[in-house]
């Protein structure tokens, strides 16, 4: 049984200095690992991501870690990420990172995803080049998912994001937004590569829980959302050959089972 | 209006956040919404009075604090 730690949309500033560390002491005691789901910070300040970082360091767990779309508003994104490093937090994207929780391997597959709508209401690669632009971008890192996904040779298989990879999760949230909350695009890429569970935020007025078509466990974990400093969940490990192999369907290739670079706490 | 409002919302460095509920009823702005701090709660006032000083600005946004979580799901 694995305990899976996870919040999203911090939404970190100057002023947030001892707002969340009072809610992780215990957090050790209670999970293996804690995933971070984008928007670390305000406006992509790496100084709002250091203050973040001081509330993190020390947990005595591992951390990993998405950027959303408030993290890349200062074109800063590199050194916040570096500022999560520098204290131990895995940030993805496009890429997997695999912790060993006793016996069991945990995969994370990361990014931050884009927007671009869902089936029926959603964005195509037709017309100006800004639009194709915008579809070109989605299809790119759902693309970088599913092949991080794939990589993963792990017991559970994590699909880390900001954005949300399906509208069950955005009930609550206006309909004119949904193309900019999220993308069918990297919820077919979670269904093609398979995994046991999706975390996503961004969306601070949608709902927990939702599934992809595949019926693949979707949660959004936006503070705002689950009204909690994070949400904890309790995941079975699949054997090899199991529930895993279940989950991905037709179309993952026995290259899914690559192996990923592997991190400690 | 409420775009204007909302723009200069995102915009301020002390806000950024493009979560704040909006409306203008009878030369007053409500807002609402939750924001993690009170310098936060602050500077959305200040930057909706700076914008549109002949207005009234209703700050009905909530303070949040998240407390750790008392349960877990079990998924599967």
């Amino acid at each position: 049984m694995i305990r899976i730690a996870a919040t999203a949309d911090l939404h970190f500033g100057a002023d947030s200095a001892g707002t969340l560390r009072p809610h992780l002491e215990h957090l050790s005691q209670r999970a293996d690992l804690l995933l971070l789901a984008g928007d670390l910070t305000r406006r992509g300040d790496p100084d709002e991501a250091a203050v973040l970082a001081e509330e993190l360091d020390g947990l005595g767990l591992p951390v990993v870690a998405v950027l959303g779309n408030h993290d890349y508003h200062a074109g800063r994104e590199a050194e916040v990420a570096k500022r999560m490093e520098a204290i131990g937090v895995r940030v993805l994207e496009g890429d997997a990172a695999v912790i060993d929780v006793g016996s069991t391997r945990v995969g994370v597959a990361g990014v931050k995803g884009f927007g671009g709508g869902f089936a029926g209401a959603c964005a195509t690669d037709f017309g100006e080049p800004e639009i194709k632009a915008f579809v070109s971008h989605t299809r790119a890192v759902a693309t970088a998912l599913e092949a991080a996904l794939l990589s993963l040779e792990a017991d559970v298989r994590i699909a880390l994001m900001h954005y949300a990879p399906v509208k069950g999760t955005l009930l609550g949230e206006r309909l004119e937004i949904y193309p900019f909350l999220g993308s069918y695009l990297l919820g077919e890429a979670v269904d093609r590569a398979g995994a046991d569970i999706v975390f996503h935020g961004h969306a601070h007025t949608g709902t927990e829980k939702g599934v992809t078509p595949e019926g693949i466990v979707v949660r959004n974990v936006a503070q705002p959302v689950i009204r909690h400093a994070y949400n904890l969940y309790l995941a079975d490990a699949a054997p090899a050959g199991g529930a895993g192999d279940q989950a991905a369907t037709a179309g993952a290739s026995s290259s899914r089972r690559r192996t990923a670079r592997s991190i400690v706490p | 209006m409420i775009g204007r409002i909302r723009e200069a919302l995102s915009a301020d460095p002390r806000v950024s956040d493009q979560n704040i509920e909006v409306a203008v009823v009878a030369e007053k702005v409500f807002l609402t919404g939750e924001v993690p701090t009170e310098e936060r709660w602050r500077a959305i006032t200040e930057v909706v009075v700076a914008l549109l000083p002949d207005l009234e600005v209703v700050n009905q946004i909530a303070i949040s604090g998240f407390p750790e979580p008392v349960d877990e799901e079990r998924l599967g």
